[in-house]
């Protein structure tokens, strides 16, 4: 009685075991989202196409800004519609929208990815500053959120681009100056809750620098929502980009962008002649920022599996 | 709650107060044309000169600031530089048409935006859900002027040059109010018939945003402990989600909708473009265009005014809808 009885060894498991990280795991999760696939599918080709435009239209044989004053607009001087020499048909001054619509993906998606990129870079920067430091820094940089936010966004950057020149430069800047501080605000939340944590006072007690706590202890942590966030963005400062350049504020003429050339269809109703000079521009313009909507919530949905839980609940 | 109201009050007036230092900043302080604009090419240098001193541009830059701010707490915002109309009337003519047009689209928005997504919330996976996840993504993808203009030519153009003139062309028709010489229409039935398109394109456009933002605050309220609690007193299921389960999760959402209907109220460029309704956007948008500084400061001062009362209001409202929401 006294005696237990040896119990059998464990036996080794049969199946492997394979050590999945986060990483993994989202990708996982993502691999089985097929919308996000095909909006990832789409945007690489939307990406494609801004990046190889000049090959594109050559092998096309158009030139996106050669006005054919005589074949490309009709014996009334009206643009011409879609047909085998123009595939998507011709503008107001005879010029190729197809070729137009190639070039204006790399204006469209260069521009919304350059400024996104600057709004998340301070956003991050000044999150970590605030939610770092607290006390003055944190109340200097929580009311400079607060006026960025009170000012309306499509009135202040058309007012800045007024005073600043239209040029691809001061668009970019205007986007991000009004989009990084949702991303700040979105930082600065978890690094609050982040620096009271045991690593944070294992690193200073180490010695380490606030710098290198803010860059290499936290930010690793926030790479999440800082993919997330990223994601989401990058359609707002296309669509935002696109309104200026409705409003007649984007890039300089005649560099062709996909919300200009809705514009220029606009003026004085010639899109009511010319139907494609609208809907060509304006279905692109929606695919992609669709596409890049889908991919987003493919991403969030993959790093940020909360609501999948709550369904299951 | 006392102490919530005045911190919240100063807080608000400092936004504001820097608000107004920016947007006076940015417009005063760059390099601007208006005398030379105003004068005519061939004036000379002494007449711009002249000019830039009797709009006090001559005057440095604080000493300007200085008399603007003492004149504005007056309730005096300045004159426009090319017409000598007071831009308090200016904003008291255009805020009617801005107001119009975002509070009716806010209760449009409001009813499609919170209605899809409780649907959507209420069967997540369904058949249903899925349509309109594809819908509000879709609208939610969708520039307004793109919406806006495809409206325009299929139902008002396309349609009048079938012969049925259902939707009239641009153009506000003002409610109440003398009518206007030049447009003898007015009243409430014309005022809604050119506000509908407006209308339309911008719920469209903004309820897509309420119907994801909805439908993840409502499946988060639904997997609460006390929802569960609900349903095992065996409330019915309509009752669960419309008496303990749509307070809670509308929470979020009313926060998101004063600033929304704050910031439309100030202006909605884009749509008063479109639709050719001379608006609060409308009449920045063309005092940026003309360099009419003091409109433009005036309008962006007054808005940021609207989207500081919005947020106070959202935050006294949260708190009531919200009761573990302390006031301190």
């Amino acid at each position: 009685m006294s005696a237990t009885p040896a119990t059998a060894p464990p036996t080794a498991p049969t199946t492997t075991v394979v050590a999945r990280g986060p990483w993994a795991l989202a990708w996982r999760r993502f691999r089985k989202d097929k919308v996000a696939l095909i909006a990832a599918a789409v945007m690489a080709v939307i990406i494609l196409v801004a990046i190889f435009a000049p090959v594109i239209n050559s092998i096309l044989g158009q030139d996106p800004n050669y006005q054919d004053q005589v074949n490309g607009l009709d014996m009334n001087g009206l643009p011409l519609g879609p047909s085998g020499s123009h595939w998507l048909g011709t503008d107001a001054l005879g010029r190729d929208v197809l070729a137009r619509l190639v070039y204006g993906a790399r204006i469209s998606i260069g521009i919304g990815i350059l400024s996104t990129g600057i709004a998340v870079a301070v956003g991050v920067v000044l999150g970590l500053l605030a939610g770092y430091f607290r006390g003055i820094v944190d109340v200097v940089i929580a009311r400079l959120l607060d006026v960025v936010l009170a000012l309306p966004v499509v009135l202040a950057a058309v007012a800045l681009v007024a005073v600043f020149g239209q040029s691809p430069v001061v668009t970019v800047l205007v986007l991000a100056f009004f989009s990084w501080a949702t991303m700040a605000r979105i930082v600065r939340g978890q690094v609050i809750s982040l620096r009271e944590r045991e690593f944070i006072e294992a690193a200073r007690s180490l010695g380490a620098s606030s710098t290198r706590i803010m860059f290499v202890e936290l930010l690793p942590n926030l790479v999440m929502p800082i993919i997330i966030y990223f994601s989401l963005l990058v359609p707002v400062n296309i669509v935002t980009n696109a309104v200026l350049a409705f409003l007649g504020l984007g890039i300089p003429v005649p560099t062709a962008d996909w919300g200009g050339m809705i514009s220029d269809a606009e003026a004085g109703g010639l899109y009511q002649q010319a139907w494609w000079l609208v809907f060509f521009p304006g279905g692109v313009l929606v695919l992609t920022t669709l596409a890049f909507n889908l991919l987003g919530d493919g991403i969030r949905d993959a790093l940020d599996p909360r609501i999948e839980r709550l369904l299951r609940k | 709650m006392i102490r919530f109201i005045i911190v919240r009050l100063l807080t608000g007036l400092l936004v504001v107060f820097l608000v107004s230092v920016a947007t006076f900043l940015m417009f005063f302080a760059a390099p601007n044309d208006v005398a030379r604009t105003m004068a005519g090419k061939a004036a000379t240098p002494e007449t711009i000169a002249l000019i830039n001193h009797r709009l006090g541009l001559d005057q440095p830059l604080w000493h300007q600031y200085g008399h603007f701010i003492w004149r504005a707490l007056h309730g005096d915002l300045g004159y426009d530089y090319y017409h000598q109309r007071s831009v308090v009337s200016i904003i008291k003519k255009a805020a009617p048409v801005s107001l119009s047009i975002a509070f009716g689209a806010a209760i449009l928005w409001m009813i499609l935006g919170v209605g899809s997504g409780i649907i959507s919330a209420v069967r997540p996976r369904s058949i249903m859900d899925r349509t309109l996840n594809v819908i509000a993504l879709i609208f939610y993808s969708m520039p307004t002027f793109v919406l806006g203009s495809m409206l325009l030519f299929f139902l008002y153009f396309k349609l009048t040059s079938a012969g049925h003139s259902w939707f009239p062309a641009a153009g506000y028709v003002p409610w109440f109010g003398k009518p206007d010489p030049s447009n003898p229409e007015h009243g409430f039935w014309p005022w809604m018939h050119h506000l509908i398109l407006p209308w339309v394109t911008l719920a469209l456009v903004t309820a897509a945003a309420y119907t994801r933002f909805t439908r993840g605050s409502m499946l988060e309220v639904l997997s609460e402990d006390y929802i569960r609690t609900a349903r095992a007193k065996g409330i019915s299921e309509r009752r669960v989600v419309f008496r303990h389960a749509l307070r809670s999760a509308l929470t979020p959402v009313v926060t998101q909708f004063g600033i929304d209907l704050a910031i439309l109220a100030g202006g909605t460029v884009v749509t008063e473009q479109l639709f050719g309704m001379h608006g609060l956007g409308w009449n920045s948008l063309t005092a940026i265009t003309n360099q009419d500084l003091p409109v433009i400061v005036g309008i962006l001062l007054v808005v940021s005014v609207f989207v500081v009362v919005a947020n106070f209001i959202v935050d006294l409202v949260y708190a009531v809808l919200d009761p573990r929401v302390r006031l301190y």
